[in-house]
This record gives structure tokens, C-alpha cells and sequence, in this order.
């Protein structure tokens, strides 16, 4: 587990860099084969039973997510996405190959990019739509308006500076544009040492924004919220799944690691439990 | 126009206003005599307008139905059913029991009478006349508050949500569509066309709505800004005013709302209206 920074709330975002160049095969052994690292929306509670009959309906709700997020969007053949937080890629291939869009995803993590330039270079016909850069979300390498739309997904709660993030998307946004997206939230600012240790030092993160007063940020960087879901009881379903997708992991080297997997995502599920921790998802437009 | 009790419009107002203009609505709006406003998309693209704006209608109720998880296990209060349309839908479409009250004797006496026509439902639905202020139900009587276009009109909206509250079990999600006023500032354009031909006015936009909402004790899950699919609605209901053919001497009347409507959009796209969905949970 890496460790956390002195300040105990903040992290830099050099140590995010590390954390995700470091975790990948990991996370992939048991959360998803293709390297996907998001949260669920699922259409009844937490599935029972073994790991194999978990992890299809997890999977499926996390594709639910993605549908949820594109439906309302407008993000057609003419657009131009950033995926902000990219991570290997999964979901930019996903919507340049559903959408018919233009596509450009960036990451802090420069093995994951890698590993999304390997995985678009077996994709010929998106190769001229999808493109991967590893940048900063608060200091990004494009120009004004250079987009129609700004897509992220379980991101923005890594960056130390969610103002300036919100900011920079913004900028990159052209008049009209929307942004779509899904973050954690501190649904209270009281949070006990386990929700701590095992949360927001685990995930290297720390929030001011609860569901609410983060749409107070996005209308003072001047956004218009059209869409709002607390998706808090998801992201508790989420972890139940997780931990024992964890728990079942069979790689025997790794055995302890997923043991103190499974057992910190329970933690995450008391965590939702107990309002220490929440899951939103917003549209707005510029 | 402000009445006797402080509040600009009172529920008495509003009673006669429904009361008395059923006809003109059927006539333009929808046959069968529902009167809400829908939320599009592409599906329906290539339809007349008025096939475009009843799907969009029924998608309403549709994604109502999702977000607030109702099946045939739910009690579902709807507040300001007027005829009875999307009750009747719901009950049979969802399953569920369904309690209809409405401020307009005339509309329930409508739904009631509807009731006819649809024997299978009737042991799970019921009509009543009632104020959504005043409800006649015990506390924790329902899963389910549904609404549709109605708190606008009550001039103490606090005390409606308060009612909702009451009247839910804990853990039931009230689920409603309302209007909004975006910003406090309205041009005489909006204030004759939108607040005083309707009867309302409202404090709330779509933020203060949903901290009124939390100071009566529910948690919000979910806020839809739905003001564009508004102006879409009052687009094509201007353009099926202006085609619609009704009793003698009413022609005068769908002139002057397919006017009305295009003002409506205007103060739609000037921030002056606005219309917001909610889902929220009794902790």
C-alpha cells in the first residue's frame, strides 16, 4: 500500500503518477482483464454468490455507467472528446468506436498511457480518431475551445487542485459545450480514522466537494448543472463486488495483497454507509 | 393579482382555473386529457408533432417510473393527477397501487369517471379530491410521492414538500417534475405570458429547490435540469394550438396560447423559466 503523504490529506500529484504506473497488473488480475478501473451503476442491489456470477453483473454495471453517462450527452460523429483521466484507454476506444466521435484521452500516468498507444495501435480504423497524451487535467496542452466535449470518469478526486481542473475544462471547452462526468465526494467533513486510513489515504485523495457544494464549483467556473445523480448506494454495491472479486483472486504470489484488497473494500462500503464517502455523477454545459 | 392570504395566487384561483379549461386543453394538448410536458429525444425523429410530443410525454413518466424504482410492490401518491392520465398509465404499466388527489373537482370527477374504462385496475387505483397541502392520509401511508407539473400552482410549496415528507415511509423516494424561476429578475413579457397566465410564481430555481428540499429532510439523489426539453414542449404545443379546431368561438382562445407559447420559450431561453426534476429519499 503506498504510503501516505505527511500532510495525511494531500497528495501530489507526482505520487498519484506513481501510484497508477505501479498498480496496473494488479487491478487487472481481478477487476477487469482489459485494464478498466471504474465504478458500477446497478439496475438491483449488490449481486450474491461466487465470483464468477459477481464479476458479469459488475462489469455490466460499470458498462451501465458509460451508458448513462453517453445518453444524454450529444456526443455524435461531429464531436470532439476529452477523456480526462484516460487511464489504458478502455472507455476513449469505447466511445470513438460507438460514437463515431473524435477522441483524445490524457493521463498523468505515463504507463497507462503507454499502454493505450499499444492497444490503439491493434485498432487501425480508430487511428485517425483517438489519440493519447499524458498531461495534467489542471494544465492542459490544448487550446481554448478545442473541444465539444469533456468526459471523465472516478478522476478528478486524484487531483490536489479540483478547481483549477474544473477551470482547464472550461477553458478547453468551446460556448455550448458540455462537460460529463463522475467524481467522489465528502458527503461530511468529519471522517473517522478508519474512513481515513483505509479511503482517502489508501486512494491518495482528499475532497471539499460534497454533492452539493461541488455544483457550487462548477457554476463558479461558471458551468450551467443540467444533470446531477448522487450514485453513492452504486459505489457501496461497487465495493461489495469488488472485495470478494478481490477476495477470490487466485494468484498465489499475491495473495496477501488481495486479502488486504478485499478487506479495505469493505471498509469503502462502511465508508458509503456511514456518509464518509460519496459518488456523483454531473452534465453541465459551458 | 395578490390575494387576500399574502400569497400572489391562491389554491381557490387555481381550482377554477383547472375547473373551467379542460376543454381548451384536450383540444390542443392531448385527447385523452393529459396536460404535462415531455422530454425528447431522437427515437421519435421523422413523427408528426404530435406524435413527437406524446411520446415525449410518456418518456416522462417512463424515466419517472426508473429513477424512483416503482413496481408492483410500491404505493404511489400522485399529487395534482388531473384527469387521471398518468395514474391510470402508471398503475397499469408499473404495477403498482395508485392514489390520485387533485385540487380541481372537475378533473377528478374526470379520472373517477375514467375509472370505467379500465376495470382491471381498480382494486389499485383510486381518485379523491384533496389539497396537496391538506393531505388526507395517515403519516407513512405511501413508498412513492409522484408529481407532475403541479407544486408550481401551490402557493405554499413549503408545506407540500412538508405533506410529502409526512406522508411517506421512511426510506420512500419522492419523485416530481416542477417549474423553476432561474433568476428573480422578470421582464413584463414573462410576468403577463408565463407567471399570471398560469396563476404562480415561485421562490425556488433549480439550486434553492434542492436546498428546501434538504432542510425538510430529504436527501436529493438526483436533479434534472429539464428547461430545454420545456422550450421544446411549448414549441410544439405553440405549433398545435395554432392548427388546433375546437367548439365555436374558441379559435380566438388557441390563438392567443400558440402566442403564449412562443412567449413561453422566450422566457425559457432568457432564464426566466425553468423546469427541474427531483428524486429524493426519506432518510
Amino acid at each position: 500500500m503506498p504510503n501516505p503523504s505527511q500532510s495525511q490529506s494531500r497528495f501530489s500529484e507526482s505520487e498519484t503518477e506513481a501510484y497508477y504506473d505501479a498498480e496496473d497488473a494488479l487491478y487487472r488480475s481481478f477487476w477487469d482483464a482489459e485494464g478498466s478501473l471504474h465504478w458500477g451503476v446497478f439496475e438491483d442491489g449488490p449481486p450474491a454468490g461466487a465470483v464468477a456470477e459477481i464479476r458479469p453483473t459488475f462489469l455490466a454495471a460499470c458498462a451501465r455507467l458509460n451508458d448513462i453517462m453517453l445518453v444524454d450527452s450529444g456526443i455524435g460523429t461531429d464531436s470532439h472528446v476529452l477523456d480526462l483521466g484516460c487511464g489504458n484507454g478502455n472507455t476513449t476506444l469505447w466511445l470513438g468506436r460507438t460514437t463515431g466521435a473524435k477522441v483524445t484521452g490524457i493521463d498523468l500516468s505515463g504507463v497507462r498511457i503507454d499502454n493505450a498507444n499499444a492497444t490503439l495501435a491493434g485498432i487501425p480504423d480508430l487511428a485517425s480518431r483517438v489519440e493519447f497524451h499524458k498531461a495534467s487535467a489542471t494544465d492542459l496542452p490544448f487550446e481554448d475551445g478545442a473541444f465539444t466535449h469533456v468526459w471523465s470518469q472516478a478522476t478528478i478526486y486524484h487531483v490536489p487542485d479540483k478547481t483549477t481542473t474544473l477551470e482547464e475544462a472550461y477553458r478547453v471547452l468551446q460556448p455550448g459545450g458540455f462537460m460529463v462526468f463522475d467524481d467522489l465526494t465528502k458527503p461530511k467533513p468529519d471522517i473517522s480514522d478508519e474512513a481515513r486510513t483505509y479511503v482517502y489515504d489508501r486512494l491518495l485523495f482528499d475532497t471539499d466537494f460534497s454533492f452539493f457544494s461541488y455544483m457550487d464549483a462548477l457554476r463558479e467556473a461558471g458551468f450551467k448543472v443540467l444533470d446531477a445523480r448522487d450514485l453513492s448506494t452504486h459505489l457501496g454495491h461497487s465495493y461489495t463486488c469488488l472485495s470478494r472479486m478481490a477476495a477470490g483472486g487466485e494468484d498465489p504470489e499475491r495473495r496477501e495483497r488481495f486479502a488486504a484488497l478485499s478487506d479495505a473494500y469493505l471498509k469503502m462500503v462502511n465508508a458509503v454507509h456511514n456518509e464518509e464517502l460519496g459518488w456523483a455523477q454531473y452534465r453541465c454545459v459551458k | 393579482m395578490v390575494s387576500a392570504t399574502g400569497h400572489r395566487f391562491s389554491e381557490q384561483e387555481t381550482e377554477e382555473y383547472y375547473d373551467a379549461e379542460d376543454v381548451i386543453y384536450r383540444s390542443v394538448w392531448d385527447a385523452d386529457g393529459s396536460v404535462h410536458w415531455g422530454v425528447f429525444d431522437k427515437s421519435t425523429d421523422g413523427a408528426s408533432i404530435r406524435e413527437q410530443f406524446l411520446a415525449a410525454g410518456i418518456r416522462l413518466n417512463e424515466l419517472m417510473v426508473e429513477y424512483g424504482g416503482i413496481d408492483e410492490t410500491s404505493k404511489v401518491l400522485d399529487v395534482g393527477c388531473g384527469n387521471g392520465n398518468a395514474a391510470v398509465w402508471l398503475a397499469r404499466n408499473s404495477g403498482a397501487h395508485v392514489t390520485g388527489v387533485d385540487l380541481s373537482g372537475v378533473r377528478v370527477a374526470n379520472a373517477v369517471e375514467s375509472l370505467k374504462d379500465v376495470p382491471e385496475l381498480a382494486d389499485r387505483l383510486a381518485f379523491e379530491k384533496a389539497s396537496a397541502t391538506d393531505l388526507p392520509f395517515p403519516d407513512g401511508t405511501f413508498t412513492h410521492f409522484w408529481s407532475q407539473a403541479t407544486i408550481y400552482h401551490v402557493p405554499d410549496k413549503v408545506k407540500v414538500l412538508q405533506e410529502a415528507y409526512r406522508v411517506l415511509q421512511t426510506g420512500g423516494m419522492m419523485i416530481f417534475d416542477d417549474l423553476t424561476k432561474p433568476r428573480s429578475d422578470i421582464s413584463e413579457s414573462a410576468q403577463k405570458f408565463v407567471y399570471e397566465r398560469l396563476l404562480f410564481d415561485t421562490d425556488f430555481s433549480f439550486y434553492s429547490y434542492m436546498d428546501n428540499l434538504r432542510e425538510i429532510g430529504f436527501k436529493v439523489l438526483q436533479a434534472r435540469d429539464l428547461s430545454e426539453h420545456l422550450a421544446q414542449s411549448y414549441t410544439y404545443l405553440s405549433k398545435l394550438a395554432s392548427i388546433a379546431v375546437g367548439p365555436e368561438g374558441y379559435q380566438d382562445r388557441f390563438d392567443y396560447l400558440a402566442d403564449a407559447y412562443m412567449k413561453t420559450v422566450e422566457a425559457i431561453n432568457n432564464d426566466e423559466l425553468g423546469w427541474a426534476q427531483f428524486l429524493c429519499v426519506k432518510k
